[in-house]
């Protein structure tokens, strides 16, 4: 195996006269800032190390995220520049994102214009996934890059599925980050759609507009009570087949009462709680879709979505930096302040 | 060496191309054979990254046994068919343990090879978008009692130089009009009055058509004399490149050195 030298983004990688620090940890290895020497712009590498790999060979989330991402193009879905490989690794290289949404809602308080305006960017790029069978299985604020010029963009694909809307397929439940997962999804269920997606984009408004995560579960048992202690025990009326869930008879709640949305998602923006209400459904085949969520009353009443230009600046970033690439790997783990982040998606999709 | 000493112990090119042309009717049975019962969609895919891998690397370097394995086994993540390395390897004669390290190794080289381009349009389908427009714009007959020589006849196609050369829908199409033909049914007033009105675009629909049918008809029927592919076979044993020959202790150390 030689290392294509031709390659222009390479020699980003093998120059070392590059700024070049790591941006967080995926589930598969390292996502590093590099500059490219010729055109002098950024993008980030996302490499995937197989050397510890596991006995299955390239992992399968790698494979459905290049597959994804090459069939996608949309303005508010990162692109994939280029892959190549280096040595038993490879490396992703998409445009670089220098924020996320995670550090918005960490930095300010949002207004409404503003927060219109983001909502409107995710849905447009949830709509074109579901428009062309993919779920994306993990959203979260953290997977919501933002540009320089303040532009929205669904990244991270790695649990990324497609689905097939005329067939049965039966998809891992281990999916998503624990704060956006859906109530099926907390329950086992096997056979889902994508309007887990869109349960997870209402939790990610709702967050927008309180400041805060609404449903920030410690674990998944937590999850589940947050969930229900704020929307009430659902009944065979609410949610039909619920009682059929994998995992539905392995934990049981007391009854409770629903809290009206207003105090939980406490907002004077006008219906923004009428209009997450349509996401924060349990059953799953009743929450809006990312269509007809862009066409809501809610997006046509004052206050008007502000222009993207008009968002707040790019908060300063909150990870640590290197210079000093190699530190990285000498040092093997470093620590971030991961008591205020939320949590991390499951390891890695292996069952089917 | 002199030229023809050359040719006496490397493979020419039309020995490769037979060598491929065995090996790829080796594919096929691999897959058919398979347990579980492996969609089409895999077969074809794992098909056009074998014929992919063979247009920029030769037979000499990489031998077609160790490729094959891995295009199908690469076809199968991308297509969704989730079998685990344990299964697959389960459908392997012979050491299975070499054959799962054979796999593991040549996985990410493949890919690369593949420019990481690893969508496989397969004509399958095309067919079925076909068959129900068939059924609800033309609606003489029903098409479904094509089905199996449309299957038959793309099962052929994977053993000629058409799915590198001609687009998944008009492979389709081709396999379509080929068992109508066959069947005695007249689809032509479907192409020419429903599917495509315009007579300048007919024409190459046409020629393509008329091409791919011909290709099919000529190479699927040249299978290789059984005693030429056992003194290629031997030929190769001796001439393939020793670096990427797994038995090759040689290979294994460089190999270690460059990632260690």
């Amino acid at each position: 195996m030689k290392v294509e030298r031709n390659n222009k983004f390479l020699q980003v990688l093998l120059t070392r006269t590059l700024t070049r620090h790591p941006l967080g940890e995926g589930a598969h290895g390292i996502v590093l800032k590099a500059q490219n020497t010729q055109s002098g712009g950024y993008v980030a590498l996302k490499k995937v190390t197989l050397k510890k790999v596991n006995e299955e060979g390239i992992p399968l989330s790698v494979i459905r995220e290049i597959k994804a991402l090459q069939c996608i193009e949309h303005e508010n879905i990162v692109y994939l520049i280029d892959v190549f490989p280096q040595g038993l690794s490879f490396v992703m290289v998409f445009e670089f994102m220098p924020s996320n949404l995670w550090e918005y809602v960490d930095s300010y308080k949002l207004s409404g214009a503003e927060t219109k305006c983001l909502s409107l960017m995710l849905l447009e790029g949830l709509k074109y996934l579901h428009e062309n069978h993919i779920m994306h299985r993990d959203l979260k604020p953290a997977n919501l890059l933002i540009s320089e010029n303040r532009v929205l963009k669904i990244g991270d694909f790695g649990l990324c599925r497609l689905f097939f809307p005329d067939e049965r397929v039966s998809y891992s439940h281990q999916v998503a980050t624990r704060w956006y997962r859906s109530p099926e999804l907390l329950y086992g269920a096997r056979y889902y759609t994508e309007s887990v997606d869109l349960w997870a984009a209402g939790c990610i408004i709702a967050e927008m507009l309180k400041g805060l995560p609404i449903f920030p579960g410690e674990n998944d048992i937590d999850q589940l009570y947050k969930v229900i202690s704020s929307l009430g025990t659902p009944d065979e009326t609410i949610w039909p087949g619920r009682t059929e869930l994998p995992d539905y008879n392995k934990i049981s709640f007391v009854a409770m009462e629903a809290i009206p949305l207003d105090q939980l998602v406490p907002s004077d923006v006008p219906l923004a709680t009428a209009f997450v209400s349509k996401f924060l459904l349990y059953d799953a085949s009743k929450r809006i879709s990312a269509e007809d969520a862009l066409d809501d009353i809610f997006f046509q009443t004052e206050p008007l979505a502000c222009e993207c230009e008009h968002l707040p600046p790019l908060p300063p970033p909150k990870q640590m930096h290197f210079d000093n690439f190699d530190s990285h790997f000498q040092e093997g783990h470093h620590s971030f302040d991961t008591s205020s982040r939320p949590p991390s998606t499951v390891d890695s999709v292996t069952s089917y | 060496m002199n030229e023809s000493a050359k040719r006496a112990y490397f493979l020419t090119t039309d020995e490769e191309k037979i060598m491929l042309n065995y090996f790829e009717g080796h594919l096929k049975d691999f897959c058919s054979k398979f347990s579980p019962p492996m969609p089409k969609n895999v077969v074809g895919t794992a098909c056009a990254y074998f014929k992919r891998f063979y247009l920029y690397n030769s037979v000499m370097d990489y031998h077609p046994k160790e490729i094959l394995v891995t295009c199908v086994y690469l076809a199968c993540k991308i297509e969704e068919f989730n079998v685990s390395i344990g299964q697959f390897v389960a459908n392997v004669r012979g050491d299975r343990e070499k054959a799962t390290e054979i796999i593991l190794n040549n996985e990410l080289m493949l890919m690369s090879a593949m420019k990481f381009h690893l969508t496989i349009h397969n004509p399958y389908r095309p067919v079925e978008g076909f068959m129900i427009d068939i059924k609800t714009r033309f609606g003489q007959f029903d098409p479904e009692v094509l089905r199996p020589l449309v299957d038959e006849f793309l099962d052929k196609v994977l053993l000629t130089d058409v799915p590198l050369l001609f687009s998944p829908s008009q492979v389709a199409l081709a396999a379509i009009l080929q068992a109508a033909s066959k069947s005695n049914q007249n689809l032509d007033g479907y192409v020419t009055e429903i599917l495509i009105s315009d007579k300048e675009m007919l024409q190459p629909v046409i020629d393509a058509i008329r091409a791919i049918r011909l290709i099919v008809r000529t190479k699927a029927m040249e299978l290789p004399p059984q005693d030429l592919i056992r003194s290629l076979l031997k030929k190769l044993e001796k001439c393939r490149n020793q670096e990427n020959n797994p038995e090759n202790k040689l290979a294994q150390k460089n190999f270690e050195e460059e990632f260690d």
